[in-house]
């Protein structure tokens, strides 16, 4: 995807509304938004160096990371590609939950699933470059830091942000006081049907609060 | 909880009863005493609906006690569904309830010779046994208001609902909650079914008078509670995520890994499933003045249960489980939480296990009854079940039954029980504990619980294929230990991950009893169990062959990851080696 393809929206809220607001977002976090990383590095590298999480962080709280639908064991030995798909996670309940986990006593029940780099023999694994993935964000980890990528901006299809809008027709022009698109004031009772998102195939949804 | 009741349905002039002391089956409790009991008085070879089964109620060694998250009850008996022994258990309050009125089982037997249906009430005075007809086919919803109007809102109930009463292979035991709601379910296996041909509808628990069961060093115990509590508030999963979220946090990431059983197991991902996930759930539950975080019993501190109200803000069932929203929405195709809440009510209300009917029902849209991803056609054939059409009554006696009857091969199911929401050749590990459980496809039976403490010859090296055989039997030995004790095997996760909180488990233990248990004594207790429950499938007639999943598991890639199940038999007749 090409992020100059993408159209600008900022839903501007009211502190007071903010919390209301998030409370709606949670289907777009996990349904996943694409986000620029550094192609090529590591899952530890992201974590650390472009979202600035500490070490304790990382360990006692990302309990659960999948890459193109793999259990991550080694968070240092996986490489982020372009159009990657990253889950993040807390420690989950169940024996599954628990197989699942990073470093799991009991990931040789899911060994034939699990996150092995394979990239070309011979090759020194992806090129260092910019890309983008798509990163899911689940349950404690969603709440955690949803909010950070929200403020900053994410980028979404364009269709899933207006079916988002679609089944909250009610209730997001309550709770947002103003929105922007491209730069432009718009209601936010008329974001649905603004006609860029028929044009450009992505939206870069940003959260503004009043404070 | 010295005392066994036991209930002659078949008694020539009517239902009797006796007490008894515990005797050889005293210092048992929960899966243990069940077990125990099935494998000793039932003949392995009977008739699961005749008169020779036996159902058999206990709660857990520390239920009725102070200890938190005790409120688990054991249900046991021959099953109808898998013609091997069954234990199945529930929260909700009767744990609680039938401990403080100090029985350690109640032994239903016999059957009546009228075609009378029973309700049993039991409190410090006696006991009283009276035929009630008004009560037939009714709802367990309607059972319990109708027989709070009798008894009281303090009481604790179960019950069970017209699939009970027609003897269905998905009939479950409904158990009351705090609200007296029957939301709570001994759901696997037709246990309901069982109860229902003794003829009896409801058992209703009053411990009016009774207190709290003392243990024999209040200090110690007390000590010992407060380090359980402090764990398991502490610890992320039992803190954090289950209060927050349910079991259905689980949708998201099984999802994600490519082993989340869509379209009766055809692939392992569901487009849907970000609609249905705990995530989603909690919020609309919030949203609509519902609950996200609730607990079943009393003394819940993990709390991981909610309320779910429809559009108009009105209860209409307790948050639906993971295992609830996976069979009735992935596995059917469906991604509306409306949907699957409506069909999670009617299981409770007809007395049907959710994870069978939903995956029957998965069954029955691939036979072509409707398509996979209709909401409304679930619901219609959910409704036959409840009314015993012809067609529900095919349903109703679960997943093999209804493959069987319209000639397909595709039955997710070990010992004709159908499989939970794990597919088993993404997580191979869990396959082998559907395989080899003496319960049949059970997803609880080789829980998480402390395997690098409790050891079974020897360290195990996770590494190796062979080491998923030996994880699984530790798995099930902890599990059928810890399901002795009442304690909802969600504590499994503290357990796991902090030694202290285990060790707090056994002082709570070992400070109510006045006993020295050590590691090794859990472990001993679970594999006595799997022992007896060995035994009699071994005298019902299983053999090796039947720890086995369908061969198309084995043959069919499951995407996107394209694997198939790959341990070999030799491998998984290994397991009980011990």
């Amino acid at each position: 995807m090409d992020p100059k393809e993408s159209v600008r929206v900022i839903l501007q809220v009211e502190e007071q509304e903010y919390a209301g607001l998030m409370a709606k977002m949670p289907v777009l976090l996990q349904k996943g938004f694409m986000v620029k990383v550094q192609t090529g590095r590591s899952l530890g590298h992201f974590f650390r160096r472009q979202l600035n999480l500490t070490p304790e962080y990382i360990a006692h709280r990302i309990s659960t990371v999948f890459l193109d639908g793999k259990p991550v064991d080694d968070i240092d030995a996986a490489l982020l590609r372009d159009r990657s798909t990253l889950a993040l996670s807390g420690a989950m309940p169940g024996l599954v939950g628990a197989v699942m986990r990073r470093g799991s006593f009991y990931a040789s029940f899911r060994d034939t699933i699990s996150y092995r780099d394979e990239g070309e023999k011979g090759s020194s694994g992806p090129r260092r470059d910019e890309g983008m993935i798509r990163l899911k964000l689940f349950n404690l980890v969603m709440k955690d830091l949803g909010p950070g990528f929200l403020e900053t901006g994410i980028y979404l299809e364009a269709d899933s942000f207006t079916g988002f809008l679609a089944n909250r027709q009610d209730t997001i022009p309550q709770i947002c006081r103003t929105a922007q698109v491209n730069g432009t004031a718009v209601e936010p009772g008329d974001l649905m049907g603004h006609p860029l998102f028929k044009i450009q195939p992505w939206v870069r949804l940003a959260i503004e609060r009043n404070k | 909880m010295d005392t066994i009741l036991r209930i002659d349905m078949g008694a020539q002039k009517g239902p009797v009863f006796k007490k008894e002391p515990a005797g050889d089956y005293a210092g048992k409790g929960g899966r243990d005493m069940t077990s125990s009991i099935v494998s000793k008085e039932v003949p392995p070879q009977c008739h699961p609906l005749g008169e020779e089964n036996k159902l058999v109620i206990a709660p857990g060694l520390l239920s009725g006690s102070a200890a938190a998250m005790s409120g688990r009850i054991s249900v046991g008996c021959k099953s109808p569904l898998t013609g091997g022994i069954k234990e199945s258990n529930a929260g909700g309050q009767a744990a609680q309830v039938l401990a403080r009125l100090g029985y350690a089982a109640i032994v239903i037997e016999g059957q009546p010779a009228n075609g009378d249906l029973y309700k049993i009430f039991i409190d410090k005075d006696g006991v009283k046994i009276e035929a009630d007809n008004s009560l037939k086919m009714l709802g367990n919803y309607d059972t319990v208001e109708k027989l709070k109007k009798d008894y009281g809102d303090k009481v604790a109930i179960m019950s069970i609902g017209p699939a009970g009463e027609m003897k269905m292979g998905a009939a479950s035991i409904a158990v009351t909650d705090m609200e007296m709601r029957p939301t709570r379910h001994c759901g696997r296996g037709g246990t309901g079914a069982v109860l229902g041909s003794k003829g009896v509808k409801a058992i209703i628990l009053d411990d009016a008078g009774m207190g709290a069961r003392k243990p024999k060093d209040p200090e110690k115990f007390k000590a010992a509670n407060k380090a359980w509590v402090e764990g398991l508030k502490k610890h992320s999963v039992t803190g954090e995520a289950l209060p927050a979220y349910g079991t259905n946090v689980l949708t998201n990431i099984i999802n994600e890994s490519g082993g989340f059983p869509t379209y009766n197991f055809k692939v392992g991902q569901f487009d849907g499933a970000s609609k249905i996930s705990g995530e989603s759930e909690a919020a609309l539950e919030i949203e609509r003045g519902g609950l996200a975080t609730h607990g079943c019993h009393r003394g819940c501190v993990i709390q991981c249960s909610g309320i779910f109200n429809d559009k108009d803000g009105n209860y209409l069932t307790k948050q639906p489980e993971y295992e609830t929203v996976w069979a009735h929405g992935a596995n059917c195709g469906i991604d509306d939480l409306d949907t699957i809440a409506m069909l999670d009510r009617m299981d409770d209300d007809f007395g049907l296990d959710t994870i069978e009917m939903g995956a029957t029902i998965a069954i029955a849209m691939d036979a072509g009854l409707a398509e996979f991803g209709d909401g409304e056609a679930a619901i219609k054939l959910l409704k036959e079940v409840g009314e015993g059409t012809p067609l529900g009554r095919i349903l109703g006696n679960g997943a093999a039954v209804t493959a069987r009857a319209y000639g397909l091969e595709r039955a997710p199911v070990v010992k004709g029980q159908a499989m939970p929401a794990y597919d088993p050749r993404a997580i191979k590990g869990i396959g082998v504990t559907y395989a080899t459980s003496t319960m049949g496809a059970d997803h609880t039976a080789g829980y998480a619980i402390a395997t690098n403490i409790l050891k079974v010859g020897g360290d195990v090296d996770p590494l190796k294929t062979e080491g998923q055989v030996e994880l699984s039997r530790n798995l099930q030995v902890a599990t059928a230990a810890i399901d002795a004790t009442g304690m909802c095997l969600f504590i499994a996760f503290a357990i796991l991950d902090q030694p202290e909180t285990f060790q707090a488990l056994l002082d709570l233990l070992n400070s109510f009893y006045g006993l020295e248990l050590t590691a090794d004594d859990v472990t001993a207790l679970g594999k006595s169990i799997l022992k007896n429950e060995r035994e009699f499938n071994k005298g019902a007639g299983f053999t090796a062959v039947h720890d086995r999943l369908p061969r198309y598991f084995h043959n069919e890639p499951i995407a996107p990851h394209n694997v198939t199940f790959e341990i070999k038999d030799e491998e998984l007749d290994k397991l009980y080696n011990w």
